[in-house]
């Protein structure tokens, strides 16, 4: 059975470990710690919740923070986004007729490709079982909408 | 002496900004380094998700750059930069990418950090300690968002309550019960598995 103090909440201890309390209740609560064991043990718990979040966070963040963090950004800073719109708009230079034709078999490829039943092949995943990631190499194990096959995706980075 | 740190530090960002307003690289480079640590503990603690952390974080300053212009200096840079992380965290989830997200990385994976210094001679201290670290991770994780954001806030930036009341718009009881809820919830739990 737990025993409860009579003259602190579990909210007081909480703002205590905080250092909400004012400076009288703080003296008094300070002073009534050495007496209860309830209290001090709740302390201590509130306490430590708080410095093993902060070191276990601290500890992922140092790991983090050795990514080159300025080098990544000042890649994403220069647009990339724009640069490969430029691209595709400029892929078919400044003829007309072959964009239009251009955009025309993008729309007749998307159309067959999510349609099964015009080429025979099955649709696209529909959800995705499982997957491993290594440090070489990942497999995903998809089934697909209609046709129920188990496809395993597996990739070698070089 | 302290007042004259404060007035130093208050020239070295007033500086900071106004360089960062011209679009001096070198002054974003600055910005970067000087924040990412804190910034990726923060939202680390919201998201407790190493590659979505480093994913907000570069939102976070890539949105620092494109409105810098938009800083007015009613508050200090670091309290800025706090909210829009907050904003980036708490929106991160909504995000569609997340929801084709893939790939898995468990808990314990994510707990396999490297042991800390001073008890590096103490295996069996070391074991406690990752054990009782993944375990209020884990704990964590479930907490509910307005909790957690309240416990993340005073546990990770170390801000009293009417900062963090400030922070998330509400009142200073409120972060007091909701710290005191997170706390007992935290506990409750832990000594239950520990049962």
């Amino acid at each position: 059975m737990e025993k409860k103090c009579d003259v602190y909440t579990s909210e007081d201890i909480s703002r205590f470990v905080d250092t909400e309390l004012s400076s009288n209740q703080c003296r008094a609560f300070e002073h009534h710690l050495s007496l209860c064991s309830e209290c001090s043990r709740l302390f201590g718990q509130y306490k430590g919740l708080s410095l093993a979040f902060s070191r276990h966070t601290h500890k992922t963040a140092m790991g983090i923070a050795t990514l080159h963090l300025e080098h990544k950004l000042e890649q994403k800073i220069q647009c990339p986004e724009k640069k490969l719109y430029q691209n595709i708009s400029g892929l078919f230079g400044k003829n007309l007729y072959l964009k239009l034709a251009g955009i025309a078999a993008v729309v007749m490829i998307g159309f067959f490709s999510f349609d099964p039943t015009l080429l025979g092949t099955p649709s696209g995943p529909s959800a995705i079982i499982n997957s491993v990631d290594t440090e070489y190499t990942s497999v995903m194990i998809i089934e697909t909408q209609k046709e129920k096959h188990t496809i395993i995706w597996f990739s070698e980075e070089t | 002496m302290a007042g004259f740190e404060t007035t130093a530090h208050k020239d070295t960002e007033q500086d900071l900004v106004e360089r960062l307003k011209k679009g001096q690289k070198q002054a974003f480079n600055q910005l970067v380094s000087s924040y990412q640590e804190r910034l990726f503990k923060l939202a680390y603690g919201i998201t407790l998700d190493r590659e979505d952390s480093v994913e907000v974080v570069q939102d976070v300053f890539l949105s620092v750059h494109h409105h810098i212009q938009t800083f007015r200096q009613d508050s200090t840079l670091a309290t800025w930069l706090r909210r829009i992380t907050l904003h980036h965290c708490l929106n991160w989830k909504r995000k569609w990418k997340r929801r084709f997200k893939w790939h898995h990385r468990s808990l314990e994976q994510e707990n396999d950090f490297e042991p800390a210094q001073e008890n590096f001679n103490d295996p069996e201290l070391l074991f406690r300690e990752k054990q009782l670290e993944g375990a209020l991770m884990k704990e964590i994780q479930a907490l509910p968002e307005k909790l957690r954001l309240v416990f993340v806030l005073n546990a990770i930036e170390g801000l009293s309550y009417d900062e963090i009341a400030e922070t998330l718009n509400i009142k200073k009881g409120t972060v007091s019960s909701r710290l005191h809820l997170a706390r007992k919830s935290l506990i409750n739990s832990l000594e239950l598995n520990e049962k």
